[in-house]
């Protein structure tokens, strides 16, 4: 994660003019990319960051989409990290309504991203995710996690490549995927890809779809917690992983309440 | 101990009777390993073929075969089936693959024997060159071969006869056994899957038809070798397995071409059914020429309590599109797909494994490990899928890839799809390179890089060569060796 030494830091709200954001080096900035509410980010946006730069990028994706004509239109961010930057980002996949979404993180030499997002689907919406990281420079460094929470009859598909050029030797990367059914209904597609012509690299992917063990869940409930509880105490110990790192602590603790919000919807 | 010459060259063999030295037997052993694929034998039977595919050439293999009527129906359906698909849009580039230049049919016995002496002298000389009829007498229960479009030889241990096992050329068995053929041929391979599947169903000749009976237990493997020997070759045996109730087996596929410069092309069927509570193992070393297309499909429908277990070695051929799949039918059915790919200068080696749980309690493992060096490509592509109704299904899924140089790739491309919460599904890939810190040790003790690159990728593919019997285990480490042979420095 990335350390903010001086303990400045300025949120810079992404206002829907802007087309792309630059980051420049010496600059301590969270970026946060609202969308939803009276906040509205671009549909296309891309992020760059300046080489040594530092920066973190919060992505809030509420909103309700009804009109048809909205639904499943392409939403697309793009992150550009100059030679020895650093990233943390912060996704939250939330609203209603079906959505498509095209992330694309370029990694440049020895620059570092850290990826973490919550995508949670409630009702019969579908939600599509492509999320790619390509590595272009050597020693670069990107560790990725995306939970999926999939309620009611709706539907996830997260596809994620890491992509890792010939330039890119000594990258060192990992994508993670998991899969949490919150129904009998629910529904997930994954595939984690890794697309490698580099030799000296490390590279990994993972993707699990999770329950609690028959042994953990006699457990819990020996303990006296319902199975509705069982699950609440799950999705908090995820927001919580979630916004640990989120430098800015009322900004935390608001999409805390808001993910609380979510699981009693 | 017996060991296989799939890959081996005679003189190579020579040497080692003759006890020559181990550096005059490698600098053999360069020339020689070029030479894998060089030996080609007569080709005087093609004046009576043709390149090309349409609606004659398929009634006239069903002719020549004596098929029923039902049978060229399935065939004509396939063809017309195969000129409306069009080649996939995914995978490697086919686009080169002149199809209008391959020879889909081409006899070069007109019947199968059951002993080596009927077997022409220059086919024989083939066969023996690739250690079948040794092998068949040290180690195997039964024995299939194929040359080009037909099978040239098959037997049966007569103890397994007696007990109502069926090992047969598929040709005969369409004759033969035309309730059992007609119940099972392309309902797990349907025409419809890909444009493959459909040509195989319009130009397939040869293959095994094997059945097993409810409760027999096959202890030996049961093999089958195919040899596609003439220049721009299509080769598309079928082979149906039909492992009854609590029957037991283990079967061997291998298969080479010679190189000739010019595409051939390998479209095989593969259909298995294992009944309730059977056990079955399906062996594969495919070693085909550098300039084969090999586009295979196979796939298992498993029912209640069964298990399959596919264990494969991709070595040869200039594009491979393959993918094992299990279809688990039953409560409590299983399989095991278990993998290695070594691609190496242009070839591509897209291989993987498929996985469909349709019943509770279901429970699939998939460990495939690739190699890839020279400029080669190695691509792992799988597909797990749980069913709305595989409650309790648990799939584990294991790629791990060596990348040998920075000419080569290496890509992992998994697809899962889950229809059902409570179930369970883990995927783990890894990818990198040879450790320098193991070959600095294994060469602080004599070896040389080549020899010590060699042991470690031997090491890296263990848990797929253990599963095979002993003799073909050591045919496989001996193939990477032959592989790796001036691939360093």
């Amino acid at each position: 994660m990335v350390n903010f030494m001086d303990n400045n830091i300025k949120i810079r709200l992404i206002s829907s003019q802007n087309k792309s954001v630059s980051v420049s080096a010496g600059q301590s900035v969270l970026l946060l990319d609202k969308i939803g509410g009276r906040q509205n980010a671009p549909r296309s946006l891309v992020i760059r960051l300046a080489p040594g730069a530092k920066a973190q990028h919060v992505l809030l994706f509420q909103t309700e989409v009804k009109a048809k004509n909205e639904s499943g239109r392409l939403w697309q961010r793009d992150f550009k990290l100059g030679a020895g930057s650093q990233l943390d980002s912060f996704r939250l996949f939330l609203g209603q309504g079906n959505y498509n979404f095209s992330l694309n993180s370029y990694l440049g030499t020895k620059a570092t991203l850290n990826a973490r997002s919550i995508a949670w689907t409630l009702n019969q919406q579908q939600l599509d995710i492509n999320d790619n990281y390509i590595f272009t420079g050597p020693g670069s460094y990107g560790r990725f996690n995306a939970a999926s929470l999939v309620a009611g009859s709706s539907q996830v598909n997260y596809f994620s490549d890491l992509i890792i050029k010939s330039k890119a030797q000594k990258s060192d990367s990992r994508v993670d995927l998991d899969f949490y059914p919150l129904s009998l209904e629910a529904r997930g597609r994954f595939r984690p890809s890794l697309k490698i012509a580099a030799n000296d690299v490390k590279a990994g992917h993972g993707a699990s779809s999770l329950k609690l063990s028959p042994q953990d869940r006699f457990y819990l409930q020996s303990r006296g917690l319902s199975p509705k509880q069982i699950q609440v105490l799950i999705l908090d110990a995820l927001s919580q992983r979630f916004t640990a790192q989120i430098t800015d602590a009322s900004l935390a603790a608001e999409i805390l309440d808001t993910l609380k919000k979510r699981s009693i919807e | 101990m017996l060991v296989l010459n799939y890959f081996m060259p005679s003189n190579q063999k020579n040497n080692k009777k003759a006890g020559v030295n181990d550096k005059s037997r490698k600098k053999n052993t360069v020339k020689s390993h070029d030479s894998m694929w060089n030996f080609r034998g007569r080709q005087d039977y093609l004046s009576n073929s043709r390149p090309g595919l349409d609606e004659n050439l398929v009634r006239l293999i069903s002719k020549e075969k004596k098929e029923p009527v039902w049978m060229l129906k399935k065939r004509l359906a396939s063809l017309d089936i195969y000129n409306k698909i069009p080649l996939p849009t995914w995978g490697p580039d086919l686009t080169k693959l002149d199809l209008e230049h391959i020879t889909y049919y081409a006899k070069a016995m007109d019947k199968s024997v059951e002993t080596w002496d009927d077997v022409p002298s220059d086919i024989k000389n083939t066969f023996e060159k690739l250690g079948i009829p040794q092998a068949e007498q040290e180690v195997l229960a039964g024995v299939g071969a194929q040359y080009e479009s037909t099978v040239i030889y098959h037997s049966l241990q007569e103890r397994f006869r007696e007990q109502g096992v069926i090992f047969e050329d598929m040709d005969v068995a369409v004759r033969e056994y035309p309730d059992l053929i007609k119940k099972y041929f392309m309902k797990a391979v349907p025409p419809t899957l890909h444009k493959f599947a459909a040509l195989h169903g319009a130009v397939w000749s040869g293959g095994t038809f094997l059945y097993i009976p409810k409760g027999v237990n096959i202890e030996q493997p049961l093999q089958a070798y195919f040899r596609m020997n003439a220049k721009g070759m299509g080769q598309f045996e079928h082979t149906l397995i039909i492992v009854e109730e609590a029957a037991q087996a283990h079967y061997i596929e291998g298969c080479s071409a010679p190189r000739y410069g010019i595409d051939s092309l390998h479209a095989g069927g593969v259909e298995i059914y294992v009944k309730p509570n059977a056990r079955f193992r399906y062996s594969s070393v495919e070693s085909w020429s550098k300039d084969a297309y090999n586009l295979n499909t196979k796939r298992a429908l498993v029912e209640k309590g069964a298990h399959m277990e596919w264990v494969s070695g991709n070595f040869g051929s200039n594009v491979t599109m393959l993918y094992p799949c299990s279809v688990l039918l039953g409560e409590g059915a299983s399989s095991d797909h278990l993998g290695v790919a070594f691609a190496s200068g242009h070839q591509i080696q897209d291989t993987g494994a498929k996985a469909i749980h349709l019943a509770p309690n279901t429970t699939s493992n998939i460990i495939m490990k690739s190699i890839s060096q020279k400029g080669g490509k190695s691509i792992y592509r799988g597909f797990v899928e749980i069913g709305a109704k595989a409650t309790g299904a648990i799939s584990s899924v294991k790629c791990d890839a060596l990348i040998l140089d920075e000419k080569s790739q290496s890509d992992t491309i998994p697809t899962i799809n889950i229809k059902n919460s409570d179930s369970q599904v883990f995927h783990e890939a890894t990818a990198g390179k040879l450790n320098g810190d193991d070959i600095f040790y294994l060469r602080s003790r004599g070896l040389s890089e080549e020899a010590a690159s060699a042991m470690i990728i031997n090491g890296f593919i263990e848990p797929i060569t253990k599963e095979l019997p002993l003799e073909y285990s050591v045919e496989m480490n001996r193939m990477v060796e032959l592989e790796m042979e001036n691939s360093v420095g």
